[in-house]
């Protein structure tokens, strides 16, 4: 079990290295020049090239990796006099920010925004796609296979355009989705990315359904619910104790990878309701070719992702006794 | 002289007084047809219009709050690094003051004005070498201290401040006070060098520029942010652009770059020194982030607890034709207008050569269907001259007009293939597919080239490009031809720079060089460079004059006084009130 | 054990008068989009109390659904049964699915044929043991926890207190079957069916699995139904044999008059298709030809003509008569459902048909 964890770790981190160097590089094999962008389009030659000396993007690229990736350990002091604590994810172009601080502001919108919506997504589509495996055939179930292909065929820009339409442009029922911490106004916090939450996992439940219903009722079939049965017992137990104890395990693993997902930046929602969460962060920053910002979305969403699989894995270990870490 | 901004107002008394000016002003049209207009040469005011306070908005009251939604946080707000409309607008509107200013409004027309200072400024020597200003009194910044001449100075000198490197320190905005005083780049600025920059002088409350040669226009350079004042104590280096030291009637409370700007009121402004600003609300609170498109859905629904929200950016083009086509549902909310960016197709003069090519690639183009696929009159207005109506000096003159025959004829029968460079959008591919058809009809084969937007710049500046035409905007600095012409056409200005035909005639450099330095004042040299304009197009035809951009803005229902600045062509945050604070 | 009769097995017991199970005309009908699925079509037996029926047939023969249905396992939703199945005198098929449910693993318990799918992997031996005792026995945790211990012990698990903490798949296949009969017997039931419990085990286990449940009927005193297609299996453990094919009884008799006097011709079949140690291996095996026939159209006549090398066509009856199940005269309780004369059926058999020891 240590073993795994510690071969597991040392395997993310040159995960991450990789990420990053290859983030790194495809960044300045963009055509774009970060400094005109920043300077503007009347800004003359001199002027261009003061601001990529001021930006550091005149140094070889080895080095700005170099330096980029020694932030992260030990910090960063800038020719300006700036001091970036470790881990110091650089400097924004825009502002001279502290990447880590934007991403300090950023994370809490898109964890609240992730696992509030994946919360209801699962309760969603769990329930909805067990009830619609019991009930095969019956209407309930072609109602959830309904809802899950309309679901699953639904662009999500489109519904969450359509939600703010109708819950907020529309008829003023809802405020404006904004971000507000729930240490601040909890009920601010709720009623503000309801319609975030919503447009998450409406569109999301469709997939954990259809995969619930069509996971419950390939165990259903399976032998030992007939030995369940045929040991008496109740149809309830059959259910709950056995069937969906087997069907949880593919359920979990997509879910914890899709919470995984979500926390790395739900780009499309973020964007949609201008909530300035990690996703929406990225793409900015591609759009102002920022970097510093590029490398830490990047690298914390596949952080995200590295670490929900290890977690998974212990996840699927902890549920299935088959499973052996090694 | 006559109004361009229409204003649909709450009711006819307001609507009167707002679209006030000549006797055969009929008030409301549809059409465009006043942005034509030529503008008065009578544009540098005196003193009495330097004096505060500034001319009131009808109806407006002061109080409550007006919340901004922007796509993108402002680019600078340091005003030696402010070059970028809606930055200008925000700091020199709202948090600092200049030397000079722009007055716009129904009392003056519009007029650049002493804004720190108590006139737009005195040709010293009447040659236009040195130039001197004065300070208005009761001036004073956020902590209650005094504005002082001396900061003037140290705010200019710094903006031309180098490292060890040579490089500057604050270079994105604009230089033309630097090549005046120091052409030569030897001043490294007042950290490591005089206080002061050469030729800048400072006597108790008044201030004198020495330029290097006559520089007649610089009541307009002086309007630059350039010039709005900083305490050297208070000069935070690389922060200040972050949290400028406020001169002006509001003062950052919070900022957070990218995320948040909350500006409250500078209770030691002092609105009779001020002619310019009225700065109706208490506070302002700028969010950054809502698309653009969903900023002009926001602005539209106009939802409850939206009341109060406007944005910098124009409607959108995409729900632009459904507002416009129902702008009276918007009654007191909707702003249009002629805005300064005159567009052009840029000719390769690298690549096409041949003035008869030229032309007649100007004769082919169809302007009816530029602007219609363009998105009809609201968003582009035809326009066939190089220097746009914004400017005094403006002739209108069609050297081209749209004559197919006329282009087959120049062309000699012979069919040629022009590469046209886009940006690689979907709107842009479909403009490129429509001109190809109509530069089919005189015998020219275009081949379409998309662009990476993001790389879109660099690719049409490099003078090496195998592009043959390509769109360009541009909007004068202030207005005179001095901020059109040479940046356009200038052979200084061709690598990496603004001038995208690459036109390379000595001829016209010495022309702009010595119109750039001429000491016959303002009025001579503007009637010099609108004449140019159809020189150039006559001589050289060095692009394709397309339209001037028109604005549409929509404001919340509750904030008044909605109105269009024009010099920085944007809605006029100095005017705005909330209705019902 | 192939001397046995149907009224006297091995052990020499007393059989209870009365069967413990007695099926009667059972019809199974499942309804898909393609039509009616005649599973099991029109089939009697009965077996008493310490008796083991072993029912044989292809895959499809209707063995399996036969069985569960007596468990009450069927799809109500597309299934039609008709006849009657009394287990101890209750009528399943018309009893209230309740009751059945209390029946299930208490008066009769079913051993499946792959123990590693059939028990549920992520719950221990001990567990699933304790779950079947406790559906049944209100009695603690703990009790029904020694129970399943003791029941380990007794299918001849090592180290039970030990191996019931234990996965499935921390068994081996033999272990595995021994812990899934343990699991069917908690409750000591009265009716065993075994359905290929022996299928997917080595060879060498598959005796001793078959040995235990042997000697667990002595002591249980139960009916065991064994449904297989190893004819091996039949000869040295059953006492009754029922032949299935199309979803009907062809051939029912003790074990000795089937396997050895055997009246049908699929009998036949299948006794041919057995290799044998001794003899030419290729001349030895001759699996019966062509394929069995769906239930969801079954042949006119006798299902089985088409693939019968003796069937009388052309006018035949074979082809357009389906023959009843007769008793083989002079040898009861054997009977046969083929129109062949009784004596012509000799004939071949004596010079075609291995001999099915």
């Amino acid at each position: 079990m240590l073993r795994f964890i510690i071969r597991r770790v040392l395997l993310a981190t040159l995960t991450l290295s990789m990420v990053s160097v290859i983030t790194f590089g495809l960044f300045f094999a963009i055509p774009a020049d970060p400094a005109r962008l920043q300077c503007g389009e009347r800004c003359t030659a001199e002027q261009v090239e003061a601001v990529r000396h001021n930006l550091g993007l005149n140094d070889p690229i080895h080095e700005q990796y170099v330096a980029f990736a020694k932030g992260i350990f030990v910090g960063r002091s800038y020719e300006n006099g700036t001091e970036c604590a470790a881990p110091c994810l650089g400097l924004m172009n825009l502002g001279g920010r502290e990447v880590t601080e934007v991403v300090k502001d950023a994370f809490p919108i898109t964890a609240s925004l992730a696992v509030g919506a994946w919360i209801l997504q699962l309760t969603l589509g769990i329930g909805l796609g067990m009830i619609a495996a019991v009930k095969r055939g019956k209407l309930i179930d072609k109602f959830a296979v309904g809802v899950a292909l309309v679901g699953a065929a639904t662009p999500i820009y489109f519904f969450g355009a359509m939600l703010l339409v109708i819950f907020r442009y529309e008829t003023s029922w809802l405020p404006q989705p904004s971000y507000t911490s729930p240490f601040e106004s909890l009920s601010a916090w709720f009623v503000g990315m309801l319609l975030p939450w919503l447009t998450i996992a409406l569109i999301g439940f469709a997939f954990e359904t259809r995969m619930t219903r069509s996971q419950m009722l390939e165990t259903l079939d399976e032998d030992f619910i007939r030995t369940s049965r045929a040991k008496g017992l109740r149809e309830r137990a059959v259910f709950g104790r056995h069937a969906l104890r087997a069907s949880v395990t593919p359920v979990a693993t997509s879910a914890g990878l899709s919470l995984a997902g979500l926390l790395g930046g739900a780009v499309v929602t973020e964007t949609i309701f201008g909530l300035n969460g990690l996703g929406k962060r990225a793409v900015d920053a591609v759009r102002a070719l920022e970097l510093s910002m590029v490398m830490a979305t990047v690298l914390i969403a596949a952080l995200f992702v590295v670490v929900s699989t290890l977690l998974v894995d212990l996840l699927y270990a902890a549920i299935d006794p088959r499973v052996r870490l090694s | 002289m006559k109004r361009q901004a229409r204003f649909v107002a709450a009711g006819g008394v307001a609507l009167a007084m707002l679209v006030t000016g000549c006797a055969e002003n009929t008030g409301e049209t549809d059409g465009n047809s006043q942005s034509h207009e030529q503008r008065s040469m009578d544009i540098i005011g005196t003193a009495e219009e330097s004096q505060g306070p500034a001319t009131p908005m009808p109806d407006g009251v002061s109080g409550g709050t007006i919340e901004v939604i922007q796509n993108a946080d402002m680019a600078h707000l340091d005003p030696a690094r402010n070059y970028v409309s809606t930055s200008m607008m925000v700091g020199n509107g709202l948090i600092y003051r200049s030397l000079n200013g722009y007055r716009e409004d129904d009392t003056v027309g519009r007029k650049v004005v002493g804004d720190l200072a108590t006139d737009p400024g005195t040709d010293v020597n009447g040659d236009c070498t040195v130039w001197e200003w004065t300070l208005k009194e009761g001036l004073k910044y956020e902590d209650g201290s005094e504005i002082t001449a001396d900061h003037i100075g140290y705010a200019v000198s710094r903006s031309m401040a180098q490292d060890e490197d040579g490089n500057l320190m604050y270079p994105e905005g604009a230089q033309f006070l630097r090549q005046w005083i120091d052409p030569a780049g030897d001043y490294v600025g007042p950290y490591d060098g005089d206080p002061l920059a050469p030729g800048i002088e400072v006597d108790g409350n008044k201030i004198t520029f020495t330029f290097d040669q006559p520089r007649c226009e610089a009541p307009f350079a002086m309007a630059m942010p350039t010039t709005a004042p900083i305490p050297p104590e208070e000069d935070t280096k690389d922060k200040f652009d972050v949290h400028p030291f406020s001169s002006g009637p509001y003062k950052i409370e919070k900022r957070v770059v990218s995320e948040e700007t909350i500006l409250v009121r500078n209770e030691h402004w002092d609105p009779e020194t001020d002619p310019i600003r009225l700065a109706y609300p208490d506070s302002w609170v700028m969010t950054y982030g809502t698309q653009p498109e969903d900023i002009t859905t926001r602005l539209e629904a106009n939802a409850d607890g939206d009341e109060n929200l406007m944005s910098f950016a124009n409607t959108h083009a995409d729900q632009l034709s459904a507002i416009v086509g129902a702008k009276e549902d918007y009654e007191g909310r909707y702003l249009e207008g002629p805005r300064k960016y005159t567009q052009y197709l840029s000719i390769n003069t690298n690549r096409v050569t041949e003035l008869e090519v030229r032309q007649a690639l100007n004769h082919a183009f169809n302007r009816e269907r530029w602007i219609q696929v363009n998105g009809g009159e609201y968003s582009a207005l035809p326009n066939t001259t190089l220097m746009g109506p914004t400017v005094p000096g403006y002739v209108d003159y069609d050297v081209y007009p749209y004559d197919v025959e006329k282009a087959k004829e120049l062309l000699g029968g012979e069919t040629v293939k022009i590469r046209y460079a886009h940006q690689d959008t979907s709107k842009n591919g479909e403009i490129a597919a429509a001109m190809a058809d109509e530069f089919a009809k005189a015998g020219i084969e275009i081949e379409a080239v998309p662009i990476d937007p993001m790389d879109w710049y660099g690719q049409i500046a490099d003078p090496d490009n195998d592009f043959d035409i390509y769109w360009n905007g541009w909007g004068e600095d202030w207005p005179s031809g001095s901020t059109v012409f040479p940046p356009l056409f200038h052979s200084s200005s061709i690598a990496g720079e603004t001038n995208y035909p690459f036109l390379e005639e000595p001829e016209l450099d010495a022309k702009m060089d010595e119109l750039m330095t001429s000491p016959d004042g303002f009025e001579a040299i503007a009637e010099e460079w609108g004449k140019l304009g159809q020189e150039i197009m006559e001589k050289y035809a060095p692009s394709i004059p397309t339209d001037l951009s028109f604005g549409v803005w929509l404001t919340g229902s509750n904030i008044g006084g909605q109105y269009l600045q024009e010099n920085i062509s944007l809605i006029d945050a100095t005017k705005l009130f909330v209705r019902e604070p | 054990m192939s001397t046995v009769t149907a009224t006297q097995p091995a052990d020499g017991e007393i059989v209870d008068e009365a069967p413990y199970l007695e099926v009667e005309d059972l019809k199974v009908h499942f309804s898909t989009e393609d039509g009616t699925v005649k599973a099991v079509d029109g089939l009697s037996f009965s077996v008493k109390r310490g008796v083991t029926l072993g029912i044989v047939g292809e895959s499809g023969s209707g063995k399996s659904v036969t069985s569960l249905t007596v468990l009450g396992l069927h799809n109500p939703g597309n299934t039609t049964i008709s006849g009657s199945i009394k287990v101890g005198g209750t009528d399943i098929v018309t009893a209230s699915a309740e009751t059945v449910r209390r029946m299930r693993g208490k008066d009769m318990s079913m051993i499946f044929q792959d123990p590693l799918t059939a028990l549920h992997p992520y719950y221990t031996i001990g567990r699933q043991i304790v779950e079947g005792y406790r559906i049944h026995h209100d009695v603690s945790k703990k009790q029904a926890w020694k129970r399943a211990v003791e029941m380990l012990d007794r299918v001849g698990i090592p180290q039970p207190d030990k191996r019931a903490k234990q996965y499935p798949h921390e068994f081996s296949g033999g272990m595995r079957q021994r812990a899934m009969i343990a699991m069917s017997l908690v409750n000591n039931p009265n009716l065993i069916i075994a359905d290929e419990p022996t299928t997917a085990l080595d060879v060498t286990v598959q005796a001793q699995i078959l040995d235990l449940l042997e000697d667990l009927q002595k002591e249980f005193h139960s009916a065991i139904i064994l449904i297989t297609h190893d004819l091996g299996v039949v000869s040295q453990f059953v006492d009754d044999v029922l032949v299935m094919y199309g979803g009907r009884c062809v051939e029912h008799g003790t074990a000795q008059q089937v396997l050895r006097q055997s009246e049908h011709p699929y009998t036949w079949g299948l006794l041919n298709s057995v290799p044998t140690l001794h003899g030419d291996a290729e001349d030895d095996l001759r699996p019966i030809a062509g394929n069995p026939p769906s239930l969801l159209n079954v042949p006119q006549g006798c299902a089985f003509h088409p693939r019968c090398e003796y069937a009388m066509k052309d006018g035949g009856p074979c082809d357009t008569e389906r023959p009843d199940l007769l008793p083989v005269v002079g040898a009861a309780p054997h009977m046969a459902a083929c129109h062949l004369p009784q004596d012509k059926r000799k004939e071949i058999r004596q010079t075609d048909v291995k001999d099915g020891s």
